[in-house]
């Protein structure tokens, strides 16, 4: 199974250190293989250095891609995580 | 006696940043380097082992991060927590990990080199990112390669502090995680290339009571681990290798220091008032909640000042209410002290809260910080106006902007202050009663209009480290320059004076809250303009109480009055000097060796 989403990053700093380590704490958690890609660049979403190379600033979109059996809670989750700005306030 | 004999002696000039004198031996501390072997392998049969190695120095890092994380979540300063999880994350991802053992696999190199590879490949690869935050992270990296590199060194690197000998430290700077790798029960000193009277250092440093001495430029050169060496952090001196005289004297001032610490601790908590009765308040400057058990040890009877500039730094967001309001609650209503004054902010300049977007400023002493960029950044400000009302309702509490240089700021902070006290008081929050509104006095457009700013505040507070470098024309961080800073210039005592009586007319308090307030060499001349309170490091609490407790309010008034009569600011000094040391002599007899 496989899932695609395209989001939007709102929160204040982009994907710096704090929402990274977020992300790869919250993609590790699913067994499905985990891409994120940006501006034509695909890295390993459970990698936070991979993450951070992209450096995608606020306003930058990305696309995450999810395959395996959990492949669609993987991208909700992740989904929600970017949705609410990393927890940011 | 001294095995360093034929070592040559060496006198290096710092600043003394927390008084004290420690003797021992160096550790140097340092974090970024470590003189690891690079080799090549003998015999593939060996990349297995060497594989191995690597993973267990990776499981080790990892245990030892969670240990740090687990001890500053203890602690309850607001570290940057989080900076540990990016860490941890670091050491487990899989790409750094493979690239590392494809390292070892293919060029047949031992795991430190493997690992050294690995840090230059990322290095490489963040140069590129255009992000100016996110290329600095690479800082992280290097930061758990250094960790993973030190594993892989073993136990040789930790001997200094696995031997039960107390050391001195000797870094480059020292950062506040740095601090958490330290056994600091075995250190009893510290003496640093970098750093200022409000550097990590600086602050660790006074808040152990351990000597310290910064901004020696070079020391790290000079030095290696286990060389003698000697802290001096009265006179901000570092002696390298001292020949046996010296470490002699040494010993003496170091025991003269402690029994004339001993001494003053005894009546600490006796208050400030002079033998004609005469009283001044003496209160402490703080950063750190954690700083308030050893101003009420040395006598404080108030918080003079509490600086919050520390809540917005080393954090990636900014502060909530809640956050500013957890602090306070602490300062507040503590039991012994008087009161609790919370100054608000003075971020901006130089220092900016890490989620803003720092402004490069051509003079940023001069620049948009303190009430300038509160007012400009009402929403940050009003945060910390409503925590610091809601604090307020545990204990008494006064609230003071810094920087004000016009009649306009203060209306407008205090019209924010009103806003959101109204505010809270329709959320039916729990608020302080009153609040009582001072100016910090440091810009010398404040001292001229004084009468004006009197009749808008309950009370002033001067801040000499600025009004000096304003007033002088002396930029504090050019070190070239710091011959003219002298807070016995006939313009400083003429500018403190007319504060202090315009203050008085207006029938309101003042305070002090710069250094000045805290050198005992000053003590009397500030006795002299009749200052109501001094407020100041809590090390220099017990000392210039008891320097009150002996002086005569009269005689206060007659050496200012001399003081005032001089044309020259080194004759001042020297006159006052002289008066200090024949009055005082037990006082001053560790400063003039």
């Amino acid at each position: 199974m496989t899932e695609i989403r395209t989001l939007k990053l709102k929160n204040k700093l982009g994907m710096h250190a704090r929402a990274a380590a977020k992300f790869v704490k919250v993609a590790r958690q699913f067994k499905a293989g985990i891409y994120i890609e940006h501006n034509g660049q695909t890295v390993d979403g459970r990698s936070i250095l991979d993450l951070l190379t992209l450096a995608c600033p606020k306003g930058g979109v990305l696309t995450i891609k999810a395959e395996g059996n959990d492949a669609s809670t993987a991208i909700e989750e992740l989904g929600k995580l970017i949705e609410n700005k990393f927890g940011e306030t | 006696m001294n095995p360093d004999q034929t070592k040559k002696t060496l006198v290096l000039r710092g600043v003394g940043v927390s008084p004290g004198v420690a003797i021992g031996r160096v550790y140097r501390f340092n974090p970024l380097d470590s003189q690891v072997s690079l080799y090549k392998l003998n015999s593939p049969s060996l990349i297995p082992g060497e594989i191995l190695r690597f993973k267990k120095a990776v499981k080790e890092s990892e245990h030892q991060l969670l240990g740090i994380q687990r001890n500053l979540k203890k602690t309850k300063v607001t570290e940057p927590l989080y900076v540990i999880d990016v860490h941890i994350l670091i050491l487990k991802d899989k790409k750094f990990i493979n690239r590392t053992i494809k390292n070892i696999q293919r060029l047949k190199i031992n795991a430190e080199w493997a690992v050294r590879l690995t840090l230059d490949r990322y290095e490489q690869i963040f140069e590129k990112v255009e992000d100016n935050y996110i290329r600095g992270r690479v800082s992280d990296i290097r930061n758990v390669s250094q960790r993973i590199l030190s594993n892989l060194a073993g136990k040789k690197k930790e001997s200094v502090w696995v031997n039960d000998e107390k050391v001195i430290v000797v870094a480059q700077d020292i950062s506040p995680a740095n601090t958490v790798q330290m056994k600091l029960d075995k250190v009893i000193g510290f003496a640093t290339d970098a750093g200022g009277r409000t550097s990590h250092t600086a602050i660790v440093a006074r808040d152990m009571e351990l000597p310290a001495v910064v901004g020696l430029d070079n020391i790290t050169r000079f030095v290696r681990t286990g060389d003698e060496i000697i802290v001096d952090g009265i006179s901000g001196l570092v002696v390298v290798n001292p020949y046996p005289e010296m470490s002699q004297r040494y010993e003496e001032k170091k025991l003269l220091h402690s029994a004339a610490r001993d001494e003053y601790l005894k009546d600490a908590k006796s208050p400030a008032i002079t033998i004609d009765r005469y009283a001044v308040n003496i209160g402490c400057n703080i950063e750190f909640v954690e700083e308030i058990p050893s101003a009420i040890a040395h006598g404080a009877e108030h918080i003079g000042l509490y600086r919050t500039e520390f809540i917005y730094i080393n954090r990636q967001e900014l502060p909530t209410e809640e956050d500013h309001y957890e602090n306070y609650r602490q300062v507040v209503g503590t039991k012994d002290l008087l009161w609790s004054t919370i100054r608000t902010f003075d971020l901006g300049g130089d220092k900016f809260p890490s989620s803003q977007k720092p402004v490069k400023e051509l003079n940023p002493q001069m620049g948009l910080r303190a009430i300038r960029f509160c007012l400009k950044e009402v929403e940050i400000f009003k945060s910390q106006l409503r925590a610091i009302w809601r604090a307020g309702a545990y204990g008494k509490t006064r609230i003071l902007f810094p920087m004000i240089s016009s009649v306009e700021e203060i209306v407008e902070a205090k019209r924010l202050l009103e806003e959101t006290r109204k505010e809270l008081m329709a959320q039916g929050e729990n608020i302080a009663s009153e609040m009582e509104i001072g100016a910090m006095i440091e810009v010398p457009a404040a001292v001229v209009i004084a009468d004006k700013l009197a009749r808008e505040v309950d009370f002033f507070s001067i801040g000499t480290n600025d009004l000096i470098q304003y007033s002088l024309a002396i930029d504090r961080s050019n070190e070239r320059l710091t011959y003219l800073y002298e807070p016995l210039h006939p313009a400083v005592l003429k500018l403190v004076k007319s504060v202090v009586d315009t203050a008085h007319e207006a029938g309101i308090r003042v305070s002090m809250c710069g250094e000045m307030a805290g050198d005992p060499m000053c003590t009397l001349i500030l006795l002299g303009m009749e200052l109501d309170e001094l407020s100041m490091n809590h090390l220099a609490v017990p000392r210039i109480k008891k320097i009150i407790r002996e002086s005569k309010l009269e005689e206060s008034k007659l050496l200012l009055e001399k003081a005032l009569s001089f044309n020259m600011a080194s004759e001042v000094r020297e006159y006052v000097q002289n008066y200090m040391k024949e009055r005082f002599p037990v006082e001053f007899q560790n400063e003039n060796d």
